[in-house]
């Protein structure tokens, strides 16, 4: 697989049809090869050799695509920034990437570093740049395709390096997925996630690769049902990717039916644990859908083990009370389960969740402390692959994965990956807060919802104008998915024997 | 109802401000997201039987405990 070959294919054979569908504006596949192909040449051309990533920040538009594909068409990679993302924070990202170019699509943004360019200059190379494209720029092999930043536990993001390999890959396997990549063909696909969420490309490039078409849906709309409705309704999806917390909003409402989407044919999930109890509505609602559980981290390329989840596995699965599987991994790709000395271990062992194969990320981003850490190269069939401990707590059985959550202080909130040292650091960074620790409430086996335990000066505030107060100057460093619902200030932080934070004792308080 | 209306919401905000101000924004207080919203609309059905479907309220008709009850007393 070559993605931008399939896309280009795409542009001959079938031009006319809608690649991407925003709320606005939509573009064909012809389009969206041509505008990514003058927007290329005009980066080579004002940036000839240089092959630094270039920031594409904004949020649901289909100019959002043509800047990505016009970044690898050029040799880059390219780094995805949502406009939920606080300022501050994606300044933090510019900061570590240093680089030349900045798209912004959409929102509001001054780069320190770098030239800006606007949607309108984006607009106007796309239609009308005449300069020259090769496709000898493109970005291959082992080159990367895109940097993703996540949260990262001392406070700053990391990102995760994807390259062109690990994305087709990927994608070899992504377009099988609940359906045959025929089946897909014309398809249309729905887009819920933000394009800076890596699950993001699942419905992305699967999309592409199949000749469908992405309906990106904008943030705004997710929180009114009416209009999102009327939304999937005129999109008749029958593709859905979403986090399950997602489809649990949705479904919420008796509208969310076969009425709605007499065609939904497959459900792609991804990003955090599926529960019996959502997957089990689904299929109430849903007759005839197939519902495909999936894992992996950001930095194994979005996902790498898939599972149907049929009505005989859900009865199963809750008349032994136990949760779904996210079942068998990927082609050219092993999971093991590792003990804390590197040991693999034997069927049914609980570890820690280890992925080696062919879309493993090669590491973080100018970080190679970081990268060291969890990353390394291990031998498979006579061939070496990259290798990177998850940090997933997990164990296999017939040949299934299952998810057990987290060895460490990492946290999956509603799909939102989350480092709760990332919380507490930039707590910290707020004059009135001397120490915070912040523990997840789990439901149901999932994370609910996080507080934080705060000491500090209160300096005659009531208890509700300094929560009021953090969590306003809060979002100013934190996407709001990472600001705690409750933030409880107590006279001192409990302590183990070790001297640390009692993170059991202060998490029996909210559950 | 009152009562038991008001746990629900003190149990899905995690917070017992509803209580004290029952003028009090949940969605602008981030008391409620969509997810929890979500959440209570399926507890009023499971444990007061009464329907309310998403797409058919706006969110400024249930955006303080006080306007969430005057709704639910009205659909009695």
């Amino acid at each position: 697989m070559n993605i931008l070959e399939k896309i280009r294919e795409m542009a001959k054979a079938s031009g006319e049809r809608i690649a991407i569908q925003g709320s606005r504006e939509a573009l064909t596949y012809m389009q969206l090869e041509e505008y990514s192909n003058r927007l290329a040449a005009w980066i080579h051309g004002n940036y000839g050799e240089s092959k630094k990533p270039v920031i594409v920040y904004g949020h649901k538009s289909p100019y959002m695509i043509v800047c990505f594909l016009a970044c690898v068409k050029a040799g880059r990679a390219y780094c995805p920034q949502d406009i939920s993302i606080p300022v501050s924070r994606v300044h933090e990202t510019i900061g570590s990437v240093e680089p030349d170019l900045v798209f912004t699509v959409e929102g509001e943004l001054e780069a320190a570093v770098g030239r800006q360019v606007n949607v309108e200059e984006i607009r106007e190379i796309a239609c009308s740049f005449q300069g020259a494209y090769s496709r000898e720029w493109q970005v291959k092999g082992e080159e990367d395709y895109y940097i993703i930043f996540t949260s990262g536990s001392t406070g700053k993001p990391k990102g995760v390096r994807i390259t062109s390999d690990c994305l087709n890959h990927y994608l070899e396997w992504s377009i099988g997925l609940g359906s045959s990549s025929e089946e897909k063909r014309g398809a249309h696909f729905l887009n819920q996630a933000p394009f800076s969420f890596d699950l993001s490309v699942m419905d992305l490039y699967t999309c592409l690769a199949c000749g469908g078409t992405l309906f990106t849906m904008e943030k705004e709309l997710q929180s009114d049902y009416g209009a999102m409705y009327s939304f999937m309704e005129n999109a008749d999806i029958h593709v859905w990717v979403s986090t399950p917390s997602f489809a649990d909003v949705c479904l919420s409402d008796k509208k969310f039916n076969r009425d709605l989407l007499p065609n939904l044919g497959t459900f792609l999930f991804c990003g955090e644990v599926l529960t019996t109890a959502t997957a089990e509505r689904l299929l109430e609602r849903f007759e005839g859908a197939r519902i495909i559980n999936t894992y992996g981290p950001t930095e194994s390329t979005v996902a790498v083990t898939e599972v149907e989840i049929t009505k005989e596995l859900l009865n199963q699965t809750i008349r032994e009370g136990k949760s779904l599987p996210v079942g068998r991994e990927k082609p050219q790709t092993w999971i093991e389960i590792w003990d804390e000395n590197g040991q693999c271990l034997p069927e049914g062992g609980q570890g820690e969740i280890v992925i080696i194969g062919n879309t493993v990320s090669p590491g973080y981003y100018h970080r190679p402390d970081l990268t060291e850490k969890v990353f390394a190269v291990c031998t498979r069939n006579g061939k070496d692959w990259r290798a990177y401990r998850t940090g997933d707590a997990g164990y296999k059985k017939d040949g299934w994965l299952y998810y057990n959550g987290r060895i460490d202080l990492q946290v999956k909130l509603h799909g939102y990956r989350i480092e709760i040292e990332d919380i507490e650091n930039n707590m910290a960074r707020l004059p009135q807060i001397s120490h915070a620790v912040v523990v997840p409430t789990i439901k149901e086996g999932k994370v609910n919802s996080l507080t934080a335990f705060v000491t500090g000066e209160i300096k005659g505030k009531t208890l509700h104008e300094f929560t009021r107060e953090v969590k306003m100057e809060l979002r100013e460093l934190l996407p709001s998915y990472m600001i705690p619902k409750k933030i409880k200030y107590i006279d001192e932080i409990p302590m183990t024997n070790h001297g640390k934070a009692d993170r059991k004792y202060l998490g029996g308080l909210v559950s | 109802m009152e009562e038991k209306i008001m746990k629900m919401l003190e149990e899905i905000c995690e917070d017992e401000v509803v209580n004290e101000d029952r003028d009090i924004d949940l969605f602008e207080e981030d008391l409620l997201d969509s997810l929890g919203f979500a959440e209570l609309l399926v507890r009023i059905e499971e444990e007061l039987s009464i329907v309310i479907a998403p797409s058919e309220v706006k969110r400024e008709d249930m955006n303080t405990p006080n306007k969430i009850l005057a709704l639910l007393k009205e659909r009695m």
